[in-house]
């Protein structure tokens, strides 16, 4: 019962949204109107998310349980972003100063790992892979491209390789209209599927 | 007429008229003396006690009888002829009354008449009509409910009967066409091979051990030898004392006779020759036993089938046949047997039934020492029981049969075949020493069957595999070399370094793209005044990327002198775009507005009218604005996500049309916003540090190209080194391979 209530207040959502978008000249303010009340739940939801991640590392605190010292760092950490902007405000520049220089760091190393990751798995891609069409076939495009970003050349001059360079370009462009047309299509087929009742959590 | 009335006697229960010599009456066979008993007290206990008595008659002739039953007959003629019934009863009162007139009247009868005369002169003869007829009908339905009953007695024995031939049938019908009883054929269902041998010996026993076999089961059998063996022992230590004490005065009688031997009637004239009979039977026996105890290891004599078994292992209990409860002291014996020997005796023609038997068993011996499969111990135990067979035969045959068979055992040697069962037991002995450990040497309760084996097995894997994990972990740890990867970051590293601090930063010779071109048209369409929404969404880790294609594009605006208006949906650009104004020191007096809902608020925006109710809570966040997206000119998305830009373009911009949209993007977003581009959703894309060149910026502002052209220069290597190793290793497995 519980889960046919939350399948049919989803098709019924989508329904109204969906019929309130076809008839947007009309029905614009009750769109806005559903479209707000979708947008408080989800920030209560997000409220609700932090509150139940403050309260886990809390009781992993208080058990003493294993690695309980990142939950103390993810705590402090918290209260030391969240109680400054409290009385600071957002805009402070010493509070944006302190938030920046700890954010970037951080979000910058991640990208230089994931740069490592990648080199790692370029190395052992031919290994677990082998010989394969798909191997070869990135090792090429992968280096064709690195090739051309490296900027060691002016190819503008030559008409010929512009041209041909300019059609090595655009191939991107044939993978990501897949990419593009196969989430198109699968967001269609999931949002009709919550629409007939046929989707569901458990799935 | 009046003598007749006079002989007559009437029966007081049906009033037939009888003879007076009768004592019973001829219809019913009521006893006629109780007319003079005025007690009252009836014989018809004695009646029908006696023809309880009689035999029971079938179903046919009772039917018959009931139909010619004349008391029914006369029940129809009364039936029919009503009235002449009771002119017939008056005619015989008359007659009875007449007989007193030709008799002379004793004194005490002529006053009992004159006195009724004189109290009832009118309905003297009618009485004695109504009276008989009262009788009558009375007796009759009593007669026929004692007949009913009878017949229904009858039906229900002869019902019991058929019951009771019915039962023998079912029980005779167990024994098939060739009169193998139900027992033998599930034991042959159980030990086919097994039932053709032991078949075949008891073939060879003769007509007389089928019918034995048939009456005995195998288990019969074993306690009739348990049982023998035991009233052997028993009877032998008896005989032994007395013997001992009667040798002297009367040696014949002191003979210990063999239990084998006990039921052959022995007659006087064979007391002589038993102690020769004994000794050898004894003899016999003793190595009988022997050789069934040497041929047990083998033994499977069982009713379990042979897929219980482990092969080569004998692992079911068999009752073990006693050495111990088989004829015991044989030194007493042979003491008392050499005294009492035939010799002394004196009568070496009665040697002939000991010879007799002696080479009968010597036959079926030398068959126990021939065992050739797993059934030696059955073997051994049906040649016991054969040994005992003999005796019933000779219970059963003549004298003359005796004689005949002694005859045809004289033929035979036994002294020759005594070595030749010895040499056979050897050769058996030295075969068994081959074969798995007999189920004696081990203790009966430490034999197991397959399936109590295989739990045993079970069990103790189950102990063995306690605290082991059985279920394999999806993504277990596995230690990888991590020395490889180690190297790898310091190779990154060191580059990136060393081109960052040695010799300035070259010129970065990159083509251009047409959507940044596009980009770069659009942004210089913009004209002083016209309304420009800048989105920012963004993270910090990209904000390098991102902030150093923002800058020349917001000095552009600003220069320009386009309204610019800064909205966000993610929190951490609050002060990331605050940081990028404060760098370029644009305009100082820019708020980046905050719209809640992130995607949902930017459709509500767009998609969204004012209620004419109230205001949302929205609106409200945005009072001091307004709604950003009304009455704008272009937008520009400042986003390090392709998604995000794809959302917009899918779901805000479509209910702007006439608003003009471009992006400002990384590089890895740029594949997947050329679609968008082609298509003319997107106005134009700047994507990373390839296409700062079409914005006039000088890359060494941007980043320092020789970092860059390094970072990309050991990408290149590590990928070519991943294929040179891989191409190393099939080379080598093939070496590998050659030198194999």
């Amino acid at each position: 019962m519980r889960q046919r209530l939350a399948l049919i207040t989803a098709a019924l959502s989508g329904s109204v949204v969906l019929l309130l978008l076809f008839f947007q000249p009309v029905a614009g303010a009750y769109l806005a109107l559903v479209l707000n009340w979708a947008i408080i739940v989800a920030s209560v939801a997000l409220l609700v998310a932090i509150a139940s991640l403050l309260v886990t590392h809390i009781r992993f605190i208080a058990v003493g349980r294993r690695g309980f010292i990142y939950s103390f760092v993810l705590i402090t950490a918290f209260l030391a972003t969240f109680l400054p902007g409290l009385f600071k405000g957002v805009e402070d520049p010493g509070y944006l100063g302190w938030i920046s220089a700890i954010q970037k760091p951080l979000e910058l190393s991640l990208l230089g790992l994931i740069a490592l990751v990648m080199m790692s798995a370029a190395v052992k891609l031919f290994r677990v892979r082998g010989w394969s069409v798909l191997t070869v076939s990135f090792a090429i495009s992968a280096l064709l491209f690195l090739f051309l970003n490296l900027g060691l050349s002016d190819w503008s001059g030559n008409q010929i390789f512009s041209t041909l360079i300019d059609a090595f370009l655009r191939l991107p462009v044939i993978g990501a209209r897949g990419l593009l047309i196969g989430v198109a299509l699968g967001a269609l087929l999931v949002g009709f599927r919550v629409l007939i009742g046929q989707e569901s959590d458990n799935e | 007429m009046s003598e007749r009335s006079d002989e007559l006697r009437i029966c007081p229960h049906c009033g037939q008229e009888n003879s007076p010599q009768t004592l019973r009456c001829i219809r019913c066979g009521q006893e006629l003396e109780d007319l003079f008993q005025f007690d009252g007290l009836g014989s018809s206990d004695t009646q029908f006690e006696g023809e309880a008595e009689t035999p029971l008659e079938p179903m046919s002739d009772l039917l018959a009888s009931l139909d010619e039953d004349p008391l029914l007959g006369d029940r129809q003629d009364k039936e029919d002829e009503p009235s002449g019934g009771s002119e017939s009863s008056e005619d015989e009162e008359n007659d009875q009354n007449q007989v007193g007139f030709d008799k002379p009247i004793p004194d005490w009868l002529e006053k009992v008449r004159q006195r009724a005369q004189e109290e009832n002169a009118g309905g003297e003869l009618a009485q004695g009509g109504q009276a008989i007829d009262q009788l009558r009908s009375s007796d009759e339905r009593k007669q026929v409910d004692a007949a009913f009953d009878e017949i229904m007695r009858r039906i229900r024995e002869q019902s019991e009967r058929e019951k009771a031939r019915l039962s023998r049938r079912v029980e005779s019908d167990l024994v098939d066409e060739n009169g193998d009883p139900e027992w033998l054929r599930r034991i042959r269902a159980l030990q086919p091979r097994k039932e053709e041998e032991d078949t075949k010996e008891l073939n060879f026993g003769g007509s007389s051990q089928d019918t034995f076999f048939d009456d005995w089961t195998d288990d019969e059998l074993e306690e009739l030898l348990q049982k023998e063996i035991s009233q052997y022992q028993a009877q032998s230590d008896e005989t032994t004392e007395n013997a001992v004490e009667q040798k002297e005065t009367e040696p014949s009688e002191s003979l210990i006779v063999p239990p084998v031997l006990e039921t052959k009637e022995v007659t006087p004239d064979e007391d002589e020759d038993l102690p020769v009979e004994s000794e050898s039977l004894e003899d016999e026996a003793a190595g009988l036993l022997a050789a069934a105890d040497e041929s047990t290891p083998e033994d499977d004599f069982h009713n379990i089938p042979d897929d219980e078994f482990y092969e080569g292992e004998a692992l079911e209990e068999v009752e073990p046949l006693e050495p111990q409860a088989f004829p015991p002291e044989p030194v007493q014996e042979e003491e008392i047997q050499t005294e009492d020997s035939p010799e002394d005796l004196g009568e070496p023609s009665d040697q002939t039934d000991s010879l007799e038997n002696e080479s009968s068993e010597q036959e079926l011996t030398t068959e126990a020492l021939e065992p050739e499969d797993e059934g030696q111990a059955k073997e051994a135990e049906i040649n016991l029981s054969e040994v005992q067979e003999p005796e019933i035969n000779l219970a059963e045959t003549s004298v003359q049969e005796s004689e005949t068979e002694s005859a045809e055992a004289q033929e035979v040697e036994p002294d020759a075949k005594e070595p030749e069962a010895e040499e056979e037991t050897q050769a058996d002995e030295s075969l068994n020493l081959d074969e798995p450990v007999s189920t004696e040497d081990v203790l009966p309760d430490l034999l197991l069957l397959r399936d109590q084996r295989e739990r045993a097995k079970t069990l103790s894997n189950i102990i063995g595999q306690e605290g082991k994990r059985t279920i394999s972990v999806l993504h277990e740890d596995v230690k990888q070399n991590k020395f490889g990867r180690l190297v790898l970051a310091l190779l990154l590293l060191a580059g990136i370094i060393v081109s960052l601090l040695f010799g300035p930063g070259a010129q970065a010779e990159l083509p251009l793209t047409p959507h940044a071109i596009a980009f770069v048209d659009t942004l210089n369409t913009i004209k002083t005044g016209e309304k420009v929404l800048i989105v920012l969404d963004y993270q910090a880790g990209t904000s390098y990327e991102i902030e150093a294609l923002s800058r020349p594009v917001l000095k552009t605006l600003d220069e320009k002198g386009a309204e610019i208006q800064l909205v966000t949906a993610q929190p951490a650009d609050l002060w990331l775009g605050r940081l990028l104004l404060d760098a370029e020191g644009l305009q100082k007096d820019l708020k980046i507005e905050f719209i809640p809902g992130g995607k949902l608020g930017f459709l509500s925006l767009a998609a969204g009218a004012q209620p004419e109710w109230g205001s949302l809570p929205l609106d409200q966040a945005l009072a001091g604005v307004g709604n950003p997206l009304a009455e704008m000119d272009q937008v520009i998305l400042i986003s390090d996500s392709a998604e995000f830009v794809r959302a917009w373009l899918e779901q805000v911009q479509p209910w702007n049309p006439s608003i003009e949209t471009s992006a400002i993007s990384t590089a890895a977003s740029s594949a997947l916003l050329l679609p968008y581009f082609e298509s003319g959703q997107l106005q134009g894309f700047v994507a990373g540090i390839p296409d700062s060149q079409v914005l006039s910026l000088e890359t060494n502002l941007v980043l320092n190209q020789r970092a860059w052209q390094a970072g990309m220069m050991i990408m290149i290597i590590i990928l070519l080194l991943g294929m040179i190793m891989k191409a190393d290793d099939d080379s080598q497995k093939k070496q590998g391979e050659v030198i194999q």
